[in-house]
């Protein structure tokens, strides 16, 4: 026995109770003529009741409720203690902390490397000859103003060596 | 004291009233993480966790909605995450069999022999109890829910849309699929049931 398909959801909704009472009037007359959706409703009611008395809410004892209030008031206390350490430490918000490590991150891992860079140029100890070689070329280059000016402190050197040593000594 | 004034004491860090809260409403709790996880210590810590993160964001309550749609949609979603990460720890661990085996796993009550008026009935009394049970845990996880928030916890179709964060039309059609389900894996038990008492 069927229920008329054209009332199967009115009559599950019925069953839970979720029916709208606009509609219960006419759903009713149907009920009152229709003997297999009478059934089918009986049915389904005696289903719900028959899970509802067979399926009981599990029980946590007496202490197990206290010990779980406990344990849940404890840890929220940590986790405010913790909270408020981190705060006073660095007064910055939780969210912020992996992208100010991966900041820290970036910046260590630069540093390092200009570092790298600093101590390369001056220390030739671990280059072979070619590389020194032209190591020396670049460090003549980047000296050729000083040669340029090596002229001019020859001929300071032999003024000074020609004994044209300025009048105001002469007089003295 | 009133529930309004219990949570109000509770947004300000009391106590007392973190503990009373809990008191309160364990059980509720507790029966929706039992009857996801179908495991009596999976279901304490799953309770223990939405009991955390309600107490975490219940500042954040600004009381828009019911506080009690607010706080079932923390604890589904906690225990739908708990049995997420549960299952995938599951599939990277376990091997094939013993999935198969701990999904069939029906969580089982002791009956109170007491009750009955004689072995016999104690004894139809546990199987159909088992039935019932195992009909509800082969429900599909969302539709097992929707099912338990409007039968044992009487809950409309609008609250539990809102408490599963799905459409009405959806827990609509979850229900009924449910519904149809139960009433095909349980048709001997509650005709049998229904013709003895006639």
């Amino acid at each position: 026995m069927k229920p008329c398909p054209e009332h199967e959801e009115t009559l599950w909704l019925d069953v839970c109770g979720e029916l709208d009472p606009n509609e219960r009037p006419a759903w009713e007359k149907h009920l009152e003529v229709c003997e297999n959706c009478r059934r089918e409703r009986e049915y389904l009611a005696l289903m719900l009741q028959t899970v509802r008395v067979n399926t009981p809410s599990p029980i946590l004892s007496r202490e197990e409720t206290l010990a779980l209030a406990s344990s849940i008031a404890r840890k929220l206390r940590e986790e405010r203690k913790e909270t408020w350490w981190r705060k006073r430490l660095f007064g910055i918000p939780n969210s912020l902390v992996p992208a100010l490590t991966a900041a820290c991150i970036l910046i260590v891992a630069l540093g390092w490397f200009s570092m790298k860079g600093l101590r390369s140029p001056s220390s030739m100890t671990h280059l072979n000859s070619e590389e020194r070689i032209l190591a020396k070329d670049l460090d003549i280059i980047r000296n050729l103003d000083m040669l340029e000016e090596m002229d001019t402190l020859q001929r300071l050197v032999q003024v000074v060596d020609n004994g044209n040593i300025p009048s105001t000594t002469k007089q003295n | 004291m009133k529930d309004e004034e219990l949570i109000a004491r509770a947004q300000e860090d009391d106590q007392w009233a973190i503990e009373e809260f809990v008191c309160r409403y364990h059980q509720k709790a507790y029966a929706i993480a039992y009857y996801i996880s179908g495991d009596r210590e999976e279901a304490e810590d799953l309770t223990q966790e939405a009991f955390l993160r309600v107490f975490r964001n219940i500042k954040k309550f600004r009381g828009d909605s019911s506080f009690y749609t607010w706080f079932y949609r923390i604890v589904v979603n906690t225990c739908l995450d708990g049995r997420r990460r549960r299952r995938r720890w599951e599939q990277i661990f376990s091997r094939p069999g013993e999935r198969e085996e701990r999904t069939k796993e029906v969580p089982e009550e002791q009956p109170d022999m007491g009750k009955a008026s004689n072995p016999m009935d104690a004894l139809s009394g546990k199987q159909l109890n088992l039935e019932v049970r195992k009909a509800l845990m082969t429900l599909p996880e969302r539709q097992r829910i929707a099912f338990q928030l409007k039968v044992f916890h009487g809950m409309s179709i609008r609250e539990i849309a809102h408490v599963m964060g799905s459409a009405e039309g959806t827990v609509k059609s979850q229900l009924f699929r449910a519904i149809h389900s139960l009433r095909t894996a349980l048709k001997d038990w509650v005709g049998g049931q229904e013709e003895a008492r006639i």
